[in-house]
């Protein structure tokens, strides 16, 4: 649970439009990287990685970084070379559920990820549902038997029915 | 029976028994029936018959009928188990190389609405995982499709999949997808995948909530789909696991033992012409999309509207399509799990009956198989023999009072009543007795059970105790079936976990009209003491009905002698995708007990809400002004569930109060309301 603070309140737990700050705070780090998904017995390491691999002392400088870190395993992944602001790297981490992988992953070389992991941080990869590919399902008619009538013509692999093909 | 291997399964494409199991079940039932209904006339017709005797054979004529029928299924089973025959009139792989050598994509469907997202989570981990260690986990993709309606629930199952992505990520893609109009219920749900990615898959395999499945078990049905193009739908039967009460115990050893063999009866004897059981099954999906949507019956009443229990109906629809259906009870490592009390199983029942009295409509749907109107009907009648039964208890004591009050001297033949009643006896306990042969005789499973002994007392005990307990879900079940036609709203309390006991008011609730009739039998017993024998058992299951439910609610300490009856080789050596999602399961998350404030709180929740809602396919809805001053007043106890889920569907609402979560000051020493729920 987060501490009961002013700090907390501004910045309204981790909201990513409005939390990036240049204000050195720890609750803020604390915050971002909560949200970003990471569980509560991990956020220490991660800041820990964030303030001494990357020098990001506030979260301005934590979220730059997974801008950068994001649009480069999209570079490495599929040659996207579009720069991810910050929002955008946000959600699309969260998305992936990465925060699940080690807490080294979001500091590693991009080119030395897994491209499976790879594969889900790309933009392409974080909707909740992949691209439509449909099929059409037309409602069967359950109505009881056409007597004299004739019936509807279906192909099928070997047709069997007790019907009569009046 | 332990220690099998889905892969392990040897076909015969060429042979084919089933016509000939069939016309056996068929000839043999109807003769069986014949002799015992003649035999039951000849009983009662000792000083004439009355107009309630003639009503007591009728109705004894379809009872018989009934258990007959199972019985005949059940020495085909057990037939089909001893001889270890190869199944016949299907392909197979060749070998473990051979079954591993899939090209096709396949979906893992999951339909789920307002479940419990931790533990579904946990058994899909599970199954993800265990397709991690197959060959081409890349071949297979899972689609949680939630029709959930619950705003914490949902939240609770956006969040608990962000984690579920990230753990398969590097096994298979995961994808989550919720819809705004849940028409169709169920069926609706799976036919709106077909309609929107069903040219991806050439197959996809539906999954409940408590479904749980070996990788191998999913890659073998998906050879099999591969090497049969006529096959539609394949049905790995599930076995039933995981159960700690003793009800659920009892349910899970019935149906080792004995389902075992009447499945491998079914099997054997419907063969291309089974049936579907709405999960742990493959699906051919084109031919599903072409053939299988469901429509809106009709009118109003309890034969009308969106069809309740589709998975009969589909596979109906599949076979008139010349697509055959199979159940393959070879195919192990296919799991669910099961209510954990009588009442619970009692409500899932009554929505069952609901659907299958409703396929009683659609037995005369035009070009539907023979077979297929057979399992349509023996769906509802599983249902309607309650009643029947019933009725014939009352016919015979209507019977009894007229031939008392007659006294016309002894109006039953003892002897032939006799015959007719160990003869009903052996027919409705022979498919256990051959369960209890079958388990026998496979060593594994014989040694993991504890030895012949503990096998034997557990089969013993368990016809005890269903024995007893058939009265009381014959009296559930007409009760039911009286509700549905009616109308009228029955509940058997609400749902409870493993192990949690029902209330004395639910026991009372539930159990009074089984009181009123078990009084009713008792008086009728003093009053004609000729009868006494034949109801004893009966009036003893009915009044002891609210102590049996609570008994069988209750669970045992490993270290009784309980624990060591009615166990499952399951039980003792766990599949291992059973152990891991029981692991996964044992690690509970903070709940998700306010989902609106969570969404505003949380950045994690807020993206991945945002995100689902993009997928909607329904218009936001306006979130009255009282909402939003409630959200802004941070009183979020006083937002009703019916506002939080007004507010979760609106993403501008969303967007807009992503901060007002926390009280304004107020004062410099204002307590502030802590941000994460």
């Amino acid at each position: 649970m987060i501490r009961h603070t002013a700090d907390a309140r501004a910045f309204g737990a981790g909201d990513t439009s409005h939390a990036y700050t240049s204000e050195p705070s720890r609750l803020h780090l604390e915050t971002f990287v909560r949200d970003l998904g990471y569980p509560a017995e991990r956020v220490d390491e991660v800041i820990f990685h964030f303030r001494r691999e990357r020098g990001a002392m506030t979260v301005d400088d934590a979220a730059e970084h997974l801008a950068e870190w994001m649009s480069a395993v999209g570079r490495v992944h599929v040659g996207d070379e579009r720069s991810l602001t910050p929002e955008d790297a946000t959600a699309s981490f969260v998305l992936s559920g990465a925060a699940m992988w080690h807490s080294d992953t979001l500091f590693a070389d991009p080119s030395a990820l897994p491209p499976a992991h790879r594969a889900a941080l790309s933009a392409a990869s974080t909707t909740v549902v992949p691209l439509e590919s449909p099929l059409p399902m037309p409602a069967q008619d359950l109505a009881g038997p056409r007597w004299g009538r004739r019936r509807r013509t279906e192909p099928s692999v070997h047709r069997v029915s007790w019907m009569s093909s009046r | 029976m332990s220690g099998r291997h889905a892969t392990a399964i040897t076909f015969d494409h060429d042979a084919s028994h089933a016509g000939a199991a069939r016309s056996f079940v068929f000839w043999s039932t109807s003769v069986t029936t014949a002799v015992g209904t003649l035999g039951a006339w000849w009983a009662l017709d000792t000083g004439g018959l009355n107009p309630a005797e003639i009503v007591q054979i009728a109705l004894f004529a379809v009872c018989f009928a009934w258990i007959a029928f199972a019985f005949w299924t059940a020495l085909v089973g057990f037939r089909r188990l001893v001889t270890r025959r190869a199944v016949s009139g299907l392909r197979g792989p060749n070998g473990s190389a051979d079954t591993q050598a899939i090209t096709s994509r396949v979906a893992l469907v999951v339909p789920m609405r307002n479940e419990d997202p931790h533990a579904v989570f946990a058994n899909i981990r599970a199954i993800g995982e265990s397709i991690g260690r197959s060959r081409h986990p890349e071949l297979i993709d899972f689609f949680i499709l939630s029709d959930t309606v619950d705003p914490d629930i949902q939240v609770a199952e956006e969040v608990a999949w962000t984690e579920l992505r990230g753990h398969l990520a590097s096994i298979c893609r995961v994808y989550y997808r919720r819809r705004t109009d849940n028409s169709g219920k169920k069926a609706g749900n799976l036919a709106e995948f077909c309609r929107r990615w069903g040219a991806s898959y050439e197959y996809f395999i539906v999954l409940d909530a408590d479904s749980l499945m070996e990788a191998d078990t999913i890659i073998t049905m998906t050879r099999i789909m591969e090497l049969n193009p006529g096959v539609g739908i394949l049905q790995a039967p599930p076995t039933s696991i995981g159960g700690r009460s003793r009800f659920a115990r009892l349910q899970q050893f019935a149906g080792f033992a004995y389902g075992t063999v009447v499945t491998a009866g079914m099997s054997g004897w419907q063969g291309g012409d089974s049936n579907y059981w709405g999960h742990n099954a493959i699906i051919r999906t084109k031919a599903f999309a072409r053939y299988c949507g469901l429509p809106v019956l009709s009118g109003t009443g309890p034969f009308s509207g969106e069809i309740l229990s589709h998975d009969f109906v589909e596979a109906a629809l599949m076979r008139r399509a010349g697509y055959e259906v199979w159940m393959l009870p070879e195919l192990v490592g296919s799991f669910e799990r099961l209510p954990p009390t009588l009442l619970d199983y009692a409500q899932r029942d009554r929505r069952w009956a609901a659907g299958n009295l409703q396929h009683l409509r659609l037995l005369g749907t035009a070009g539907l198989h023979p077979m297929s109107r057979l399992h349509l009907f023996m769906g509802a009648s599983s249902y309607l023999m309650s009643p029947v039964w019933l009725l014939f208890i009352l016919a015979g004591v209507t019977s009894a009072l007229l031939d008392s009050a007659a006294s016309e001297g002894p109006t039953v033949d003892p002897l032939a009543a006799v015959v007719v009643f160990v003869s009903s006896t052996v027919l409705v306990f022979a498919p256990r007795f051959l369960g209890l042969v079958a388990v026998l005789r496979d060593r594994d499973a014989r040694r993991a059970l504890g030895g012949a002994g503990l096998v034997i007392l557990s089969g013993i005990f368990e016809i005890v105790v269903s024995a007893l307990m058939a009265p009381i879900t014959m009296v559930m079940q007409t009760l039911a079936l009286v509700g549905i036609l009616s109308g009228a709203k029955v509940s058997w309390g609400t749902q409870r976990r493993d192990g949690e006991r029902p209330t004395a008011l639910d026991l009372l609730r539930v159990h009074t009209p089984h009181a009123v009739l078990g009084l009713a039998l008792l008086v009728t017993a003093v009053l004609i003491p000729g009868s006494a024998p034949w109801l004893a058992a009966m009036i003893v299951s009915l009044l002891a009905a609210p102590l049996l439910t609570a008994w069988t609610s209750g669970t045992d300490p490993e270290s009784s002698v309980m624990s060591r009856l009615i166990r499952v080789p399951d039980e003792v050596a766990p599949p291992r995708v059973v152990v891991r999602a029981d692991e996964l399961v044992a690690v509970r998350p903070t709940p998700v007990t306010d989902g609106l404030r969570r969404v505003l709180t949380d950045g994690r929740a807020h993206s991945v809400h945002l995100a689902v809602l993009a997928t909607a396919s329904s218009a936001p809805p306006t979130v009255p002004e009282r909402i939003a001053r409630l959200v802004d007043d941070g009183a979020w106890a006083s937002i009703s569930v019916e506002d939080r889920a007004v507010a979760l569907a609106s993403p501008e609402f969303l967007r807009a109060h992503r901060r007002s979560v926390v009280r304004p000051v107020r004062t410099a020493t204002t307590v502030l309301a802590p941000v994460h729920g």
